[in-house]
């Protein structure tokens, strides 16, 4: 514990990099997985699509039971057939984009699918066409139970991202992987505590956003 | 004027909701269709703005068969209020009063001056409430809103399901007075559904009193009493003594006006 915090006040350096690291991978990964995941729930949402639904969710849902090293595993034979960097950056994003789905997919589907059946009668009955009941009544209805699934999907990855270092893409798990193949104890638990603690942090971060995207009218104070 | 056409409802399940329903609502006139829960009166309601598409007979709406018109211009034109409010939580009181405004693009400071001016005649004064939002409001209040916002873009025709329904009693029976005031003076084309025949007698001009899906007297609400067309009505308008006389009383008030 000692000797992490020695090695902390030594390298700070060290640590800020392997963070930023991290959180790059984090940022570049979920903003994806949200774009994706969002596009995708609203379509699976529509009306006659529930086999779709069901079937795309449980896809996502078997994503999440690979274990992250077979993910990686895999994702490098897939590249590698298509001649992309099998390596580092590329890999991670693309297996964290993967994990993040399902969160942020059921969450949204759930969500538009909850909206209070009296919302979209009334928002029909007064003349909305499909697009506008979605942008004006549904979407913002669904944005906390939404914004519920991406921090969860946050929380997630930035673990998750830990194991990427492994495959070269650096963050906070490289002192932790360092620390276990040198048996240097100091490096294993500085890791470990920081990946916990950005975790924390982001997620404390997220929880100021939601409330920031969150329709006045449907704050709970 | 409304008029509908042996108007029927099948659904695909082959339940007869609504059996060749025939009737004609005068411009500024005030109809309650009337009935137990089942009898079809809000489906041939939501046939009207198309909510629930028709299956044979034809409503016109000022002489124009309404599935000849586009569906949303449709509903733009036709006010709605329904049970459960279905005010947007999302949206102050003036943003939920704009949302047709908004749709037929009305310009920004144009809604919040009707949203001002329809705060008015429900009785809630604007700057008080105009930027509050809906779990904000009681319940009394937020159903004001409902009508409020169901005469946003000023249509000639209103549709209200139930509007008063989910109110207590004594709120209720203010805002049935109220709104009887207000439609004297904007004096709109009002279809109105209820169960309850308390309030059919007091507001209606004219009751539609339907049941099992068919239509069993189109009368004024003194007829409906004095001259039930079958046992049907008799029974439903006042089996019991105590009723019959509640509802001659509330005629009678209505004629004196």
């Amino acid at each position: 514990m000692l000797e992490a915090w020695q090695y902390l006040v030594n390298h700070p350096d060290k640590l800020a990099g392997w963070a930023l690291e991290h959180l790059w991978i984090i940022f570049v990964a979920i903003v994806i997985a949200v774009i994706l995941g969002v596009a995708l729930g609203i379509f699976i949402s529509g009306r006659g699509k529930e086999h779709v639904a069901d079937t795309t969710l449980y896809l996502a849902e078997i994503m999440m039971t690979i274990p992250s090293l077979a993910l990686f595993g895999l994702l490098m034979l897939l590249l590698g057939s298509m001649g992309l960097k099998t390596f580092g950056f590329l890999p991670a994003v693309i297996a964290l984009i993967v994990y993040g789905q399902l969160p942020i997919l059921r969450n949204t589907y759930t969500a538009i699918r909850g909206v209070d059946p009296a919302m979209i009668e009334a928002g029909k009955g007064m003349g909305m066409t499909e697009r506008q009941l979605l942008f004006k009544v549904k979407l913002p209805l669904a944005v906390p139970v939404i914004m519920a699934g991406l921090r969860n999907a946050i929380v997630l990855i930035i673990g998750i991202a830990a194991i990427a270092a492994l495959i070269g893409a650096g963050g906070l798990g490289a002192p932790i992987f360092r620390g276990l193949r040198n048996a240097r104890m100091d490096l294993i638990i500085l890791g470990g505590i920081s990946v916990s603690i950005l975790a924390l942090l982001v997620d404390y971060l997220m929880s100021r956003v939601e409330r920031w995207v969150t329709p006045r009218g449907l704050r709970t104070r | 004027m409304i008029k509908l056409d042996k108007v029927t409802k099948v659904y695909p399940d082959g339940t007869e909701a609504v059996k060749k329903v025939s009737f004609e609502v005068n411009d500024g006139e005030f109809c309650v269709l009337l009935g137990t829960s089942g009898c079809g009166k809000t489906t041939t309601m939501k046939m009207i703005n198309r909510l629930i598409p028709i299956t044979s007979g034809k409503i016109y709406i000022n002489g124009t068969d309404n599935t000849q018109m586009n569906e949303n211009e449709l509903r733009r034109n036709i006010g709605y209020a329904i049970q459960e409010i279905g005010l947007f939580p999302h949206m102050t009181v003036g943003q939920n009063i704009g949302t047709v405004p908004e749709l037929k693009r009305w310009p920004k400071a144009e809604r919040r001056q009707r949203a001002e001016k329809l705060l008015k005649l429900v009785e809630m004064d604007p700057a008080e409430f105009i930027d509050k939002y809906p779990n904000e409001l009681s319940g009394g209040q937020a159903q004001r809103v409902g009508v409020a916002r169901a005469l946003g873009a000023d249509p000639p025709v209103l549709l209200m399901d139930e509007p008063f329904g989910a109110i207590d009693p004594i709120t209720r029976t203010g805002l049935q007075d109220e709104f009887l005031k207000i439609q004297q003076e904007i004096k709109k084309t009002i279809i109105f559904v209820t169960h309850d025949i308390f309030e059919a007698t007091k507001m209606a001009d004219r009751i539609a009193l339907m049941n099992e899906g068919q239509l069993v007297q189109y009368d004024t609400p003194e007829n409906l009493i004095h001259k039930p067309r079958n046992k049907f009505v008799a029974d439903f308008v006042g089996a019991d003594k105590a009723i019959k006389r509640a509802l001659e009383e509330i005629a009678q008030r209505r004629q004196s006006k």
